[in-house]
């Protein structure tokens, strides 16, 4: 399954929303929307909930842009649903590094 | 064989399930990225096969991805997949051309070896043992 990524933009936000598999070989298209989105001055939401799979290839580019995220003193939301990205972050035991939202709105709000 | 999803193949999905004296089922795909998905969707047909949990089958696919990402970075040029019956589930051995990683080849592959030995504690972690009825 290929990965399509939305990304729009709201006040303060720029939302990045992948849907589809996220593993090597789609995790260079997952890192170049990250990176055009957090090349600007907006925090980022990264929708989640219409991910299907993400192994540790997708993890560690989430940690990556969060780090950048955290040491410019903005934010990265996280959207996850129940689900293989929820369990990945509960195995991986990195969710408590990461701001994890239910929903956009709340992610946003 | 299909990882189809609910109602795909298996006894939880009501679809036709692999008799027994099918087994041993074999995958013999490229080294390549676009392989991986082929891989996971392999071991999520046996999965369902086994008739095992959501939670388990999410993890048996994620644990073979990481595996075949680690044998694909470790230079592999091809990858063998095969299930064969184990007790009252299965065992699932992946094997390459080359020499298998031991250690990780990289870096960056560290989390993926985490996360695999965190679901499966075999001391051979390219056999994944899958249990039928219970998660680990």
């Amino acid at each position: 399954m290929q990965l399509r990524i939305a990304v729009t933009d709201q006040p303060g936000w720029a939302i990045v929303q992948p849907a589809g598999e996220i593993d090597l070989a789609t995790v260079s298209q997952l890192e170049e929307a990250l990176e055009a989105s957090i090349s600007g001055d907006s925090n980022v939401a990264l929708d989640l909930t219409e991910v299907t799979f993400m192994d540790s290839t997708g993890l560690r580019a989430v940690l990556a842009v969060n780090e950048t995220m955290t040491a410019g003193g903005r934010r990265l939301a996280l959207i996850v649903a129940a689900g293989p990205v929820d369990r990945l972050l509960d195995i991986s035991g990195v969710g408590q590094t990461l701001e994890i939202f239910q929903s956009l709105e709340a992610a946003t709000a | 064989l299909s990882d189809s999803g609910p109602g795909g193949a298996g006894p939880d999905g009501g679809g036709a399930a692999i008799p027994v004296s099918g087994w041993p089922l074999s995958l013999r795909i490229p080294a390549d990225p676009t392989s991986i998905a082929t891989a996971r969707s392999f071991a999520g047909s046996i999965a369902r096969v086994l008739g095992v949990s959501d939670t388990l089958r999410h993890d048996l696919r994620l644990a073979v991805s990481e595996l075949i990402t680690l044998a694909i970075v470790g230079g592999a040029d091809h990858i063998t997949m095969t299930a064969e019956s184990e007790g009252p589930g299965a065992a699932l051995r992946i094997a390459t051309n080359s020499l298998m990683p031991t250690v990780p080849p990289e870096t960056s592959a560290l989390l993926g070896v985490i996360l695999v030995s965190s679901i499966w504690s075999d001391r051979d972690p390219w056999v994944i043992r899958i249990p039928m009825t219970s998660t680990q």
